[in-house]
């Protein structure tokens, strides 16, 4: 006995002796909040996907074959401000793909470089459908909703110019509203492509796998699926016309799923649509996307879509849970990680020294039981073998640098509002927004 | 004071203030029968074909004492003479304007000791004729508007020297100012049609995908509450715009909307666009072009420069590049020797008062300057010596010490305070340079046709 406590250091001796109420104790926000969502849940879905994997490939085949035989027209639709430098090699991927009947049409948000001229010599060339240019700026939702009304398919992709796809991306994206009448829209999967250009990209990498891929795949098998990423996400035309399109931003992705769940739509995540884009490569450009981000969160559901949680005639209790699950594990888990972090604080401030090694050792457990999930889950999973090694500054990453950008955030919005001062939205429209109160 | 000399069928000589004009009244006449002594013709006719017929008959003939001549018809007949090409217009039989115009063209035309050699081509002989018209008629030549020609411009005079296409003739003036003879001024940028050169175009937008012209426009419009963003015409609700997305009323551009764009759509193939192709349709010969196939053309105004003058007066003398022609009086050495000896002959038959002036400098620090600086005080010198001269005299420098002149008819007054003028000048410019230097300049002089008496006897 004496010799493992000669190897091991002094911090789990420390807990191991303290016994099993303790630990709960002074670790209750792991426990029941981490554990609960990142073990449990992840590795019950990963159990249902594997035993159902069979049965749902011969659906997801059956429906392809039906896609095929129908052959709809897609509309491919990437609106975007400055995007020109990304549409040659947008187009190129494009052409790859094993799904041809498609159109592309590119809105030029009132760019002020050579986008205009990159698109219309794209358009002449017949390598693009339709450029459209607004010469004054309206905002991302605008511009999606004016190729919106020009798009002639009976379904609606929504790309950003800045994203590469697998050769079945766009196949793959729109066989799932062959296999459910009721699915409205379809998420893609999207991953980092330039995970070898630093730190912040490849963590994020190993995030986009964590949270995108993994817990789309988990919260799309629950039916409370509520991001379509603006970067790669599939719509039903008439759906997303009866809705009105987009609505002004920032986090219209949230936002436009919340209005189709709302008008009775399905909403799921498709992890064979793999979609690669480009991540912040530093920590500046992280955090002012992240901040943007986490303000939609409270801007749209708990400001907009707060109708979700009220009794009313569209109640449904999967939106219900697709909002709470989101408010839950961004904006009260996040007040009750600062609760607890007080907790420790003032209750054990004598063992500090013991609790945040102990802290680390856990959440990097995790991290490793989490890499093995996405191990299961991923159509990559060679190549995703590198980010391993990665996995404890993961600890740091999401559980304190990202939670600390997500409370400046709520902050800003909660009380300042601030996102409808983003100058990611022209004044005209954030202005009107703030004004109406969406 | 109106004295008619002779009268035939064909046409009629008179005589006004000791000008004699020949008075034409129809195209049938033989100019060469006149040619000897009259100053002017006068064409007495209401017709306007007539009176162009006349003035293409005159202004083709190569014989330079008959083209030149100075043409004038009846008031009534037009409004502008330059639309002909006339010299003036004749009011109630009253010359007195037409004498005058008439004496000034022909004190030019007597200076011009150049023949147009029928032996030279085509082309150069148009050019030369430009020039000499333009110097004695001391006018450049200028475009005018003018519907019916092809490029909605005529120059009437060189419409006038040839039936042939006048996209030609044209080049030929540029062709003069390439050589230095003439200097051009732009006057206007006309399209023509790649296949036939008609500038007759209609310009319109075609459907960029079937080439359709019959297009429907429409704004779009972007409502800022909702981000809605459609053509206008789905906002039209009973002449009031309304939201088709949020169903609220649009009532002030810039705050609740803006139109950030325009649509095309082609009735004929219902295509959506905003990229359309401009066309220009010939309507002369139908052809279709794209707007980058379309020929751009200057127009311009033609004035003759003083090299063009010396042209138009002693002939072109080959090719021959001027090595110091910033000056256009200053001619090459070689040139100005045959041309001394053409004019000396010419003076001894005509014996008129041109004027030959040798300018020789002494000066022992120019002497040691190097090739290089001579070369370059040469120059300065003969362009001093150039810029007192008139637009029809020439000046040549056989080396740095030595300049000769050719003065063409100078009043003695002139000619004098010419030679007095350079001495002064000359001397003050070479004493503020050449300080403490021994220098002399001596200016001596002949009548030209004295010269070979010199040099032989
Ligand atoms: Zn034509
Ligand atoms: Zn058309
Ligand atoms: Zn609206």
């Amino acid at each position: 006995m004496i010799e493992w406590r000669e190897i091991l250091p002094e911090y789990l001796i420390y807990w191991h002796e303290v016994g099993i109420g303790k630990f709960i104790r002074i670790f209750w926000y792991f426990i029941i909040f981490e554990l609960t969502r990142y073990i449990l849940i992840d590795y019950v879905v990963a159990w249902v996907q594997f035993f159902n994997r069979k049965k749902r490939k011969l659906r997801f085949d059956a429906a392809r074959n039906l896609l095929r035989a129908e052959n709809p027209l897609v509309s491919i639709i990437v609106p975007g401000k400055n995007e020109g430098k990304h549409l040659y090699k947008l187009v190129k991927s494009l052409n790859e793909q094993t799904y041809k009947n498609t159109e592309l049409i590119i809105v030029d948000d009132g760019s002020d470089d050579d986008t205009p001229i990159i698109g219309r010599s794209l358009e002449k060339n017949g390598l693009i459908d339709m450029f459209l240019r607004n010469e004054q700026r309206g905002g991302k939702a605008s511009a999606a909703n004016m190729a919106l009304h020009f798009a002639k398919g009976s379904i609606i992709v929504h790309l950003d110019a800045d994203c590469s796809f697998d050769c079945d991306a766009i196949e793959n994206v729109i066989v799932p509203f062959y296999m459910d009448q009721r699915i409205g829209a379809v998420g893609g999967n999207v991953k980092v492509r330039n995970f070898e250009d630093g730190l912040a990209p490849r963590l994020q990498a190993i995030e986009y796998l964590k949270t995108v891929s993994v817990g789309r795949i988990a919260t799309s098998s629950l039916g409370i699926y509520k991001i379509i990423s603006g970067a790669f996400g599939a719509f039903r035309a008439n759906v997303i016309q009866s809705i009105g399109g987009w609505d002004i931003g920032p986090g219209l992705d949230g936002d436009i799923t919340v209005k189709i769940r709302k008008s009775g739509y399905k909403t799921v995540f498709e992890p064979s649509a793999v979609c690669l884009t480009s991540a912040p490569i530093n920590f500046r450009i992280l955090t002012k996307q992240r901040l943007r981000w986490d303000k939609s969160i409270i801007r749209f559901r708990v400001r907009k879509h707060f109708d979700i949680f009220l009794p009313h005639a569209g109640f449904n209790w999967s939106n219900f849970f697709a909002s709470f699950e989101n408010i839950f594990y961004n904006v009260i888990l996040d007040i009750t990680w600062w609760i607890y972090i007080f907790d420790v604080i003032v209750n054990y401030n004598s063992t500090l020294h013991f609790i945040i090694p102990m802290n680390f050792t856990l959440y990097t457990v995790v991290a490793y039981f989490q890499m093995l999930s996405m191990y299961i889950f991923s159509e990559r999973r060679k190549e995703e073998l590198q980010f391993w090694k990665y996995a404890p500054l993961m600890t740091i990453y999401t559980g304190t640098y990202l939670r600390i950008v997500r409370t400046i955030a709520y902050y800003h919005e909660l009380v300042l509002k601030k996102s409808y001062d983003d100058p990611w939205n022209p004044y005209k429209s954030s202005s009107q927004a703030k004004k109406h109160g969406f | 004071m109106l004295t008619v000399l002779r009268n035939n069928d064909k046409g009629k000589v008179f005589e006004y203030e000791e000008l004699t004009f020949l008075k034409v009244n129809s195209t049938q006449f033989n100019l060469q029968d006149f040619s000897a002594y009259i100053d002017a013709i006068y064409i007495d006719t209401g017709s306007l074909d007539t009176i162009q017929t006349v003035l293409q008959k005159i202004r083709s003939n190569p014989d330079n004492l008959l083209f030149l001549l100075p043409v004038f018809a009846p008031k009534s007949v037009t409004n502008n003479n330059h639309e002909l090409g006339l010299d003036g217009k004749v009011d109630n039989s009253d010359f007195f304007m037409a004498a005058q115009r008439t004496r000034s063209i022909q004190e030019k035309i007597s200076h011009i000791k150049a023949e147009i050699n029928t032996e030279q081509f085509f082309e150069n002989q148009v050019q030369i004729k430009a020039i000499q018209f333009a110097y004695t008629r001391n006018m450049p030549l200028t475009p005018l508007r003018n519907r019916e020609s092809k490029t909605g411009y005529i120059y009437p005079f060189i419409d006038n020297i040839s039936s042939r296409k006048q996209g030609g003739l044209i080049n030929q003036l540029d062709s003069a100012v390439n050589k230095g003879w003439m200097q051009q001024e732009l006057q206007d940028k006309i399209n023509v049609c790649p296949s036939c050169n008609d500038t007759y175009l209609h310009f319109r937008d075609t459907c960029s995908s079937c080439g359709s012209i019959d297009l429907k426009y429409e704004e779009i419009i972007h409502h800022f509450k909702c981000a809605h963003v459609a053509p206008k015409s789905s906002f039209l609700m009973n002449d009031r715009l309304q939201c088709p997305k949020c169903d609220n009323h649009l009532r002030h551009i810039g705050i609740d909307y803006d139109k950030p764009s325009e649509i095309t759509i082609c009735n004929t193939c219902s295509h959506q666009s905003q990229e359309t192709h401009m066309k220009a349709h010939c309507v002369s010969c139908g052809t279709e072009s794209d707007v980058h196939e379309i020929e751009t053309r200057s127009i311009y105004k033609y004035s003759i420069t003083s090299l063009g003058i010396q042209v138009a007066i002693h002939g072109n003398m080959g090719t021959e590049q001027e090595e110091d022609n910033n000056s256009t009086n200053l001619v090459g050495w070689q040139l100005f020797q045959l041309y001394k000896n053409q004019e000396t002959q010419r003076s001894m038959m005509l014996d008129n008062n041109n004027r030959f002036i040798h300018v020789h400098i002494q000066s022992d620090m120019i002497s040691k300057l190097n090739s290089n600086a001579k070369d370059k005080f040469r120059v300065e010198m003969a362009q001093i010596i150039a810029s007192y001269l008139r637009p029809e005299d020439i000046i040549s420098a056989e080396n740095v010490f030595n300049y000769e002149l050719i003065l063409i008819q100078p009043t003695d007054y002139f000619a004098d305070d010419l030679m007095q003028t350079l001495q002064y000048n000359i001397e003050k410019m070479l004493g503020d340079n050449l300080q403490n230097d021994k220098t002399s300049v001596n200016i001596s002089w002949d009548y030209l046709k004295n010269l070979n008496k010199q040099q032989t006897g």
